[in-house]
């Protein structure tokens, strides 16, 4: 299927010349109006749907600026009494400064980032580049690993990890994404380097490169943009995750954001919203720049251009 | 500027030879005889160390303890005895609440996945007119995504679908009356969170937006010379050309949807309610295991799932050969 | 059915419970060719000779900081002791609980729920407390309950701290508004015509918030002991019958009907935020039944004037109906420190300095001396709760059965029931005999 490409493009080039050569000018006005028009449209389209899709966070927001007891009996947006209160308190309510949590999340996702990288990529060439004995079986039974509900797993992962010490440490957390333990990046990775055309490594192996070489000359500069968005995915999910980190972690010093907003609820009792949602706001920016600076990458990555 | 090339190449692309059930004809296609990597023998293993390390010591330990634990009567607190097929035997047999989870999940599965991804093609679409804020607006509709599972998702939810919620008000504003409690009513909640499913649409967004950018424009361009329709250009150039990338997200949002657990959890407190209305399949699983401590039961239930998930991937990879088209294999 | 027949059957005793891990953590390793490093109990002494001990309580970080200041009297008490306390809002808490449970893991001293305890106690995870009691731990202000409260079996795997009781809250405007006198409320009729009198339905007026669809049954439990029955039999079987389970449910229907209980759907949404958005503190209800200690949250979280009140009776109920749900602290089975982790429970009874820390953020202190010298200490409300517990534990009561393996399952039956009928699904009567149904089999599952 990769030889197929090579005539495919070639040929629909050749076409693009032929239709804009055929074009006259004022077609070509018209059209530019038209899509001037369309264009605005869109963008009105764009605007009003982007609005509905983020009134409740625009909600959550808002809600942090309010007095506690305001939130739940004021539906709209504009808060009529304004105050920085729930950012305040929201920062010192578990003792040790939010911004430690932030710290904290950071250098887990940082180090799974790294550590998915790491090891995804090197499984990922080998499934869909490397001949060996058993790959059927292994293939399916990483597959079978994305399948199967992760809380069953929980506890004998639990007693595996506390029984070498490792609890109220951040190994539980980071270790297994260097073992790529996250299959379902290995099978993302594993589709983009499939879109790579094998003629590249077929004349990289004539001129005596071995497979090692193959990976690291040709494979992995092509993958940066694959390993974008396993990145980004990564990082989000890892700032995100709640279970694990509640099980590994109860020291205060090492909350990750989530198990501290967490600490803002007692449902047997009055649950701090205030502070939860001032503090759930701050969590979400990192996020937002984290994403706002990939997602360029993350664009190309999924596309993998970039070829020829 | 779209660069002409490989649409299909890039994500689904082969992925038809990925079926776990079906991984017979090797990855690497021989047929062409060309020249192949040089077979090594350890080369393999020494891409693979990290992953058969992290196989063999956490994973696969944990998947296999949950196989065994399936066939016990195992409680978190020491009691573990071996009692056969009784886990499953009851689970098909004897559990209502059993049959209503899967039902509900079901439902979910076959709503919400098909919604979430036209939803997100839409909006894809949408945004692939070439806007100028581009990178903006994409990071808006990102936005909702990474609130991920927080608590304050719970919150938001019945803000909108309260009785006196966002929706409500709107719809009273129409001149509707008599409206339901849309979260707290066992006809409506699990749309409430299908609702919250499509919400999050950003990864399959993200995903068709690329595809979307690789289509080559001069297949639209000769279209519009034969004055073909807007419409007719996104059934019969669009459709088709993105059908890997259609199919890619297919599989995956399947999968997570079947595991949706979170925003149920979330949204319903965890009791799945009103009513077990909104007790998916893994809810009722972490109930199982955590709140009435029959690990057993939950393991047992956990691989009746992974058999499910698999059977339908593979059936998603035995339809796709109709309708699936990938432009590199004309 | 069959399940617990073939467990019967198998007739193996219930392993104890490190047995139990080390048989989970080998079929962990054995089938996958593992090599674990045997595990040992709670690693908690450091090189230094500090001893170091692991406290958890559920809640969120306001209660933390004052268990934190409570703590650190302690520390300053005894030398080389350092006391790592965890905390999560009580769901977490619970999961994290069972999990580290299964590993031989749970913290040295750990608040534990009645409706856990006797599940943890028959599990071998926790210590005995009776071997310590009247040696480490000082029981002598504790009524003569306080150690039944925490007995499953021959042992006492925990020791209450603080008590919990029932009682009504009312909206005091609202009831002198309609002519209501809150001592009506004494009397199940009393209630119900004092709903109906609250209640305006053209304004989204409730008489009363309705109990049955929520997640505790207190109240439910409170009307079976009044029919002289129990919730569960000492062998852990339901013990009560169809007909007064049915005359509960009757009577929250018949409210429902009139309008004076809320329909089903805006009962269930004011559920779902904790204490926030329930009808009394938004001003939506009259009445709502609830636990004393719920005076103070519900008082700080709405202008209103609150009123308590006791648990309505009928007339002809049993005189030794009140029981007074346990807050219980317990001791991990496999602790290094068992003196010093007994010593801190009984810390955690007694010391007045460290109740002053903590005050009733649990509930009402369990014992009598504490109690007394924390009445100085409080405001109005949380005086009228902490007097109406002593006032009401002077009164006859009957033991309080423990809960039984499989009760939070039978919790959440009794949840669907409510739900059923006030949702129209079931009749009063269908939705019994579902209850006893699955009911009974969820306890087999557990106790077979």
């Amino acid at each position: 299927m990769m030889t197929n490409l090579k005539t495919h493009e070639p040929r629909t080039d050749s076409r693009r010349e032929r239709v804009t050569s055929t074009r006259d000018r004022p077609e070509m006005i018209r059209r530019r109006r038209r899509r001037a028009l369309s264009r605005a449209f869109a963008h009105v389209g764009v605007i009003v749907v982007g609005l509905l899709m983020i009134y409740p966070l625009l909600w959550m927001v808002a809600s942090s600026f309010k007095p506690q007891e305001l939130i739940f009996s004021e539906p709209g947006l504009l808060p009529t009494e304004f105050t920085l209160d729930n950012f305040v308190s929201g920062w010192d309510a578990i003792g040790v400064p939010f911004g430690a949590f932030f710290l904290n999340s950071f250098l887990v996702a940082a180090c799974a980032v790294v550590g998915n990288l790491f090891s995804c990529c090197f499984a990922a060439y080998a499934f869909a580049r490397l001949e060996f004995r058993g790959k059927k079986i292994l293939f399916a039974s990483m597959l079978g690993t994305i399948m199967l509900p992760f809380h069953v797993v929980l506890v004998p992962q639990y007693i595996m990890f506390q029984s070498i010490d490792w609890t109220n440490t951040y190994l539980p957390l980071v270790v297994p994404k260097f073992l790529a333990v996250d299959a379902f990046f290995i099978f993302l990775m594993i589709q983009f380097i499939r879109g790579l055309p094998r003629e590249l490594d077929d004349a990289a192996t004539v001129d005596g490169c071995g497979p090692i070489a193959v990976f690291w000359r040709i494979i992995l500069p092509l993958m940066r943009p694959a390993m974008a968005v396993a990145a980004v995915f990564t990082f989000i999910w890892t700032w995100n995750d709640f279970l694990t980190p509640l099980l590994y972690i109860t020291d205060r010093n090492l909350f990750t954001v989530p198990i501290a907003l967490n600490a803002f609820m007692d449902s047997t009792g009055a649950s701090q919203w205030g502070p939860m949602f001032a503090m759930s706001v701050l969590s979400l920016l990192p996020l937002f720049v984290v994403f706002l600076l990939a997602q360029k990458q993350l664009l190309k990555g999924i596309a993998t251009t970039g070829l020829k | 500027m779209v660069s002409h090339n490989e649409v299909s190449q890039t994500l689904a692309i082969d992925d038809r030879e990925e079926l776990p059930t079906r991984v017979s004809p090797p990855p690497v296609d021989p047929p062409r005889g060309r020249r192949r990597t040089k077979p090594s023998r350890w080369a393999p293993w020494l891409f693979l160390a990290p992953w058969c390390i992290g196989m063999l010591t956490i994973t696969l330990g944990p998947m296999l303890a949950s196989l065994f634990l399936s066939f016990t009567d195992y409680n978190l607190l020491g009691r573990l005895n071996w009692i056969g097929l009784d886990n499953y035997v009851r689970m098909l047999t004897d559990d209502e609440r059993f049959v209503s989870s899967a039902l509900v999940t079901m439902q979910y599965v076959l709503v919400s996945v098909p919604l979430q991804l036209a939803f997100a093609l839409a909006i894809a679409v949408l945004l692939n007119t070439g806007l100028r804020a581009l990178p903006f607006y994409r990071s808006v509709y990102y936005l909702p995504s990474l609130l991920g599972s927080s608590v304050a998702v719970a919150l938001l939810w019945r803000q909108i679908f309260g009785s006196d919620g966002l929706v409500n008000q709107a719809l009273q504003g129409l001149g509707f009356e008599g409206l339901p409690n849309w979260i707290a009513t066992p006809e409506y909640a699990l749309g409430t969170l299908i609702v919250l499913n499509v919400w999050t649409f950003g990864s399959p967004m993200i995903i068709f937006l690329a595809g979307l950018r690789q289509v080559p424009e001069d297949l639209y361009e000769a279209a519009s010379v034969d004055g073909a329709s807007w419409w007719r250009k996104f059934v019969s150039i669009t459709l088709p050309m993105l059908s890997p990338v259609i199919f890619f997200n297919l599989v995956l949002q399947m999968i997570n949807a079947f595991q949706a657990f979170t925003q149920a959890y979330v949204v319903s407190g965890g009791s799945g309610g009103p009513l077990d209305s909104t007790l998916f399949y893994t809810l009722y699983l972490y109930q199982q295991a955590f709140t009435n401590f029959n690990m057993g039961y939950a393991s047992a239930m956990a691989w009746v799932l992974l058999i499910v998930i698999g059977l339908f991937t593979w059936l998603a990879f035995g339809t796709s050969k109709r309708w699936v088209f990938y432009a590199g294999e004309k | 059915m069959f399940t617990s027949q073939t467990r019967r059957t198998a007739g193996q005793p219930h392993p104890r419970y490190r047995g139990g891990r080390v048989a989970a953590a080998a079929a962990t390793v054995a089938t996958f060719g593992l090599v674990l490093s045997a595990c040992g109990g709670n690693g908690t002494g450091s090189g230094d000779g500090t001893m170091e001990l692991q406290v958890a309580l559920w809640g969120d970080s306001d209660r933390a900081a004052l268990y934190e200041a409570a703590v650190e009297i302690f520390e300053e008490e005894h030398e080389n002791v350092s006391i790592d306390l965890q905390f999560a809002d009580l769901t977490p808490y619970l999961e994290r609980l069972a999990t580290s449970a299964a590993a031989g893991d749970l913290p040295d001293v750990m608040f534990m729920r009645d409706t856990h305890l006797g599940r943890y106690g028959s599990s071998g995870a926790l210590l005995d407390l009776g071997e310590y009691i009247g040696d480490t731990i000082d029981t002598d202000d504790l009524g003569e309950t306080a150690a039944a409260d925490g007995t499953v079996g021959d042992g006492v795997y925990g020791l209450p701290s603080h008590y919990v009781g029932q009682a009504t809250l009312y909206d005091a405007a609202r009831l002198a508004e309609v002519g209501v006198d809150p001592a009506e409320l004494d009397t199940w009729d009393g209630y119900a015509e004092a709903a109906r009198a609250a209640m305006d339905t053209a304004d989204g007026y409730y008489g009363t918030v309705d109990p049955t669809t929520g997640s505790t049954h207190r109240h439910f439990e409170s009307w079976i002991r009044q029919a002289d029955e129990e919730l569960f039999t000492d062998e852990g079987e339901i013990g009560f019958t169809a007909e007064t389970a049915e005359s509960w449910f009757q009577f929250w229907a018949d409210l429902r009907d009139a309008g004076a209980a809320p329909p089903a759907d805006i009962q269930k949404e004011s559920e779902s935020s904790g204490w926030t958005n329930d009808l009394i503190v938004t001003g939506r209800a009259a009445l709502r039944p609830s636990s004393t200690n719920h005076l103070t949250i519900v008082q700080d979280l709405t202008p209103n004037d609150i009123g308590l009140a006791g648990v309505p009776a009928s007339p002809d109920a049993s005189e030794d109906w009140r029981f007074f749900p346990p807050i219980l602290l317990s001791a991990a089975a496999n602790t290094d420190h068992p003196e010093l982790a007994t010593e801190l429970i009984s810390f955690l009874i007694n010391n007045v300095d460290a109740a002053v820390e903590t005050t009733l953020s649990q509930g009402a202190p369990s014992s009598a001396a504490v109690r007394e010298a924390l009445l100085p200490e409080l405001t109005e409300d949380e005086t009228k709760f902490i007097t109406q517990i002593s006032e009401e534990q002077e009164l006859p009561q009957r033991s309080f059965p423990i809960r039984p393996e499989g009760a939070e399952a039978f919790n959440a039956e009794i949840t669907r029931a409510g739900e059923e009928i006030a949702y129209g699904r079931l009749s009063v009567e269908e939705a019994v005999a579902q209850l006893i149904r699955n009911g009974e089999r969820v306890l087999a599952e557990n106790n077979g």
